[in-house]
């Protein structure tokens, strides 16, 4: 069983993309802020993270520093409000694998995280 | 001249009864001798008495109409520099002109701020309807010879001049005799002409005399420094107006960034939760087994994929804005346009199929000058501008049922000095009159709702082009006959 973590201060998005990928037969675990997804990864091994990257507190981009200082290799796809290149680059040379722009619609969330776990 | 003939008239009234009237007694008294020299001796003593009285009395009905002047002109002085609206004090000018000397009609131009022409401030008509032109061309001749003059001018003059028979002097009376005056007087400070005065023909039918002129020239100084107070003051205004705006947009523009985050967040969670529901819908079709039931599942499907496609539209409108407040952090360099198009053009491939439209480079190039500018926001600019063209040349083809159109984007490219316009002109839809006001408007969309336009496009292009590049935006289209924008922005020096 495929194992997700998604990281967001949002509740709704939390709860909705759990229910919806458990459906699909995906084991997901939630965290509200960075803190929290720093110290699930440190426990569990996840075949892919969804992380927010304006949250209160560290940011997504906060994270993905703090997991490269560490030296926790994980796949990250950063969920963003906005196209920002700089953001975008910064992601991509600290390790994160992929990047989608809110506001996202479920379907194409799925198709972004199953072609994640088939690799 | 008139105070000279009325003393030469006292002068001789006065001394025929002291001559006369002497000469008179001896004429009919010829016996008597003491009478006449009494009578002399009395009238050359009151002589000059009598003389100096009945001189005053005569200069002081000529002097009457300078008093006049003299006393309007104090009030108009005192009046003019209190009122700080232009127009009022143009209304006022005019008000002035005509009480002081009865004129047929009265204008005022007064320069524009741009500063290429002079505009009708005010006017007065006291007899028949007059059309005076708008305005008056600064590089005009008439213009032109007020400013050098420097002083009143007569038509009377420049019909004279007519006689010198050169062919400035005949555009300068055919200009002059437009502005439905005899005089016109100017108002300078310093060697710049500020606003002139038109004046119709006197009331009483009589021509000017230098003393009216004299009066004017008086007022039109006065009006002269008060017109400069008050665009000062108006100009400031707008000043003051535009920082306040300015500093508005500022805060707007820090705020809209969390603002539309903010948003963004809600609309992707409602998307989740839309898309959570169709999901469950999706997943149970087996629970609704009765044709009821399967019409409630049919409404609730429906329902929540149009609440997705609303949220989808949502965010797209909250990255146009999120677009802008994020302008130009990485500054200018020199852009070549070419790279800008095909980027822009590689963007738009999501949406365009290549096949769909044509892109006809209508320059070499290599030859072409690089433009100073942010390349992302140029990119942005050429990819609405595309998107714009195909979604019009899209109706267009629906519209036309023509085997034969091809949707074509031509993109030129004329440096024009220090300057470069580029030049995108399609063969789609076109945009009528109506719209073409409303197009830079923010939200001002024509695309159907199946194209999803936001009705930011126009609005964020003019935006980047000029307030962040102090370049130009114009559109030129007809209705059906396709359209041309045209971005004018600068020339890079020193393009590497």
């Amino acid at each position: 069983m495929p194992k997700l973590l998604v990281v967001d201060d949002e509740l709704d998005v939390r709860e909705f993309s759990r229910s919806f990928f458990q459906k699909r037969g995906v084991e997901v675990l939630m965290a509200q802020d960075g803190k929290e997804a720093l110290r699930l990864i440190e426990q569990d091994v996840f075949d892919l993270v969804l992380l927010d990257v304006r949250m209160n507190g560290m940011s997504g981009l906060d994270v993905l520093r703090e997991l490269r200082r560490r030296n926790i290799t994980v796949k990250v796809v950063l969920v963003s409000g906005t196209e920002d290149e700089g953001a975008v680059q910064e992601a991509t040379s600290l390790g994160s694998v992929g990047f989608i722009h809110k506001p996202l619609v479920l379907e194409e969330l799925k198709s972004v995280v199953f072609s994640h776990f088939s690799q | 001249m008139r105070l000279f003939l009325s003393r030469i008239g006292v002068l001789l009234a006065v001394y025929l009864v002291v001559i006369g009237l002497p000469v008179w007694l001896v004429i009919y008294y010829p016996l008597d001798r003491f009478g006449p020299l009494l009578a002399m001796a009395v009238l050359a003593t009151v002589g000059p008495f009598t003389y100096i009285f009945f001189q005053n009395k005569a200069a002081e009905r000529i002097f009457k109409d300078q008093r006049r002047y003299q006393a309007t002109l104090i009030q108009a002085s005192a009046g003019m520099g209190r009122i700080k609206d232009i127009r009022k004090l143009l209304k006022l000018i005019v008000r002035i002109v005509i009480r002081v000397v009865k004129v047929e009609h009265c204008a005022i131009y007064v320069l524009d701020t741009p500063g290429n022409k002079y505009t009708l401030g005010a006017m007065i008509l006291r007899r028949r309807p007059v059309m005076f032109p708008a305005s008056m061309l600064m590089d005009s001749i008439f213009i032109r010879e007020l400013t050098a003059g420097r002083r009143p001018l007569l038509l009377a003059d420049a019909e004279k001049k007519i006689r010198r028979n050169s062919a400035d002097s005949q555009i300068l009376a055919k200009e002059f005799s437009a502005l439905q005056g005899v005089l016109v007087v100017p108002a300078m400070i310093g060697n710049r002409l500020l606003a002139f005065l038109v004046l119709g023909p006197r009331i009483s039918g009589q021509a000017f005399r230098a003393a009216d002129i004299a009066v004017f020239t008086v007022v039109a100084n006065q009006a002269a420094t008060a017109i400069e107070n008050a665009l000062f003051y108006e100009n400031m205004k707008t000043t003051q107006e535009q920082l306040f705006k300015a500093e508005k947009m500022a805060t707007i523009g820090t705020m809209a960034d969390g603002l539309s985050h903010q948003i963004n967040n809600r609309l992707h969670a409602m998307g989740f939760i839309a898309g959570g529901m169709l999901d469950t819908l999706t997943l149970r079709k087996d629970l609704f087994n009765s044709p009821e039931l399967k019409e409630v599942e049919k409404e609730f499907a429906y329902a929540l994929s149009r609440l997705q496609d609303n949220v989808a539209r949502g965010g797209e409108i909250v990255q146009g804005i999120m677009k802008y407040s994020r302008k130009g952090d990485e500054g200018q360099s020199a852009c070549d346009i070419d790279r800008v198009l095909s980027s822009a053009w590689e963007m738009a491939q999501f949406k365009i199929r290549s096949d769909q439209m044509n892109i006809v480079k209508q320059y070499d190039p290599i030859l072409i000058p690089k433009v100073l500018g942010n390349f992302t926001q140029l990119q942005e600019v050429f990819f609405n501008l595309i998107d714009n063209a195909y979604d019009a040349m899209i109706v267009r083809k629906s519209l036309a049922e023509d085997p034969q159109y091809r949707p074509e984007l031509a993109v030129g490219v004329e440096p024009d000095g220090g300057l470069v316009r580029i030049i995108f002109s399609d063969n789609g839809i076109g945009i009528s009159e109506q719209d073409r006001k409303k197009l830079f408007t923010p939200f001002f969309t024509t695309k159907a709702t199946a194209r999803k336009g936001t009705g930011l496009g126009l609005y964020i292009i003019r935006k980047i082009v000029e307030d962040d590049h102090s370049g130009r935006v114009e559109v030129e289209s007809t209705h059906m006959g396709g359209t041309k924008i045209i971005l004018t922005l600068t020339l890079a020096k020193a393009a590497k």
